[in-house]
């Protein structure tokens, strides 16, 4: 990830909106998979990387871990992170406000 | 099967694994550019190899996310890990947006340019060696030299291969490349420029193979130049 934290990359925005309740890697992919029609297919690379990135930021934390039942990781979003998903989404919101503009008709 | 290659880019031995796949042989163990192969069915598996944080080690999250996805780790070896899934399961892709692919890049890239310092350090110290008359230390200085130059190829290469992904991620062509001479040209100039001040100190057929090395180094360093400005 570069260093500026927005805007995000869409891998960011979708690994955000898929933990907004607990989830875990594969969970995540077929969830962003699913949303985006099958255009946007996480790769392991891409998620390791950004779930990692995410955790130090404190955007997600790990919410279950039981390591006796072998039981996958599961992730969470943090309040952090639901601050940086609403920045993003602010950022979005204004892109779309001023996409409709292209809709006016041109007084020639 | 047990082949011998040496590879120190990562694309072209992705490349060389899958083929091997596809005829039937997988990989199943690396030790020092000795690949072993077992029998599989042809194009049973797709290969693709990752760079990691820590050496010869991945850490437990790792681990657990790749085996969930039904990825097999097979090997560690430095840094580099070769990660294998079942083509059934469909297509495997590492790093599928440009921004995570060109962090991946920069990671490679910064070990290569630490290991191209740490053997500019190593030869440093093998020169003042042979100075002092160990005759010894020149073959190991010109070893060293020999890797140095592999892993500057490869740095300036990984550079490559980052401009090309920026300039996909920013629409906009970049103009770094081409605009710094390999550093090979200047390490052969300087190296040819030094030897006749210690000639005396050293044996005439020491000192030719040095200046036919340094030699060798401008001319693989124009090649990279010329072959850098054409594209």
């Amino acid at each position: 990830m570069s260093e500026k934290d927005t805007p995000l990359t869409e891998a960011f925005f979708y690994i955000l909106l898929a933990l907004r309740r607990p989830n875990h890697g594969y969970g995540v992919i077929q969830e962003v998979e699913q949303l985006t029609g099958g255009r946007v297919v996480l790769g392991p690379g891409t998620l390791y990387g950004a779930l990692q990135t995410m955790q130090k930021r404190e955007w997600i934390r790990i919410y279950s871990q039981d390591t006796e039942s072998r039981k996958k990781k599961e992730y969470i979003i943090t309040d952090l992170g639901r601050q940086a998903f609403e920045t993003e989404r602010a950022r979005l919101k204004e892109l779309l406000d001023n996409a409709a503009l292209m809709e006016e008709e041109s007084d020639g | 099967m047990v082949k011998f290659r040496l590879y120190y880019n990562k694309d072209t031995e992705t490349a060389w694994l899958n083929e091997m796949a596809a005829e039937g042989w997988a990989l199943t163990g690396f030790f020092a550019g000795f690949y072993r192969f077992e029998k599989c069915e042809k194009g049973e598996y797709i290969y693709q190899i990752d760079f990691g944080d820590k050496l010869y080690a991945v850490s437990n999250e790792y681990r657990e996310l790749m085996n969930e996805l039904g990825v097999e780790i097979m090997v560690l070896w430095g840094y580099w890990i070769i990660l294998r899934k079942k083509a059934a399961d469909g297509p495997f892709e590492l790093y599928t947006d440009v921004e995570s692919e060109i962090e991946h890049y920069r990671k490679i890239r910064r070990m290569f340019k630490a290991v191209t310092i740490l053997g500019l350090i190593c030869f440093g110290g093998e020169v003042l060696s042979g100075l002092m008359g160990n005759d010894f230390a020149w073959i190991f200085g010109i070893l060293i030299l020999v890797c140095i130059m592999i892993t500057a190829n490869a740095a300036f290469r990984t550079d490559d291969v980052l401009a090309d992904l920026e300039e996909k991620k920013s629409g906009i062509a970049s103009e770094r490349r081409g605009k710094n001479i390999p550093a090979l040209i200047s390490m052969g100039l300087l190296i040819n420029c030094c030897v006749p001040l210690v000639d005396d100190s050293i044996s005439a057929s020491i000192s030719t193979v040095i200046h036919i090395l340094a030699i060798a180094m401008m001319c693989v360093g124009l090649v990279m130049l010329v072959q850098r400005r054409k594209r």
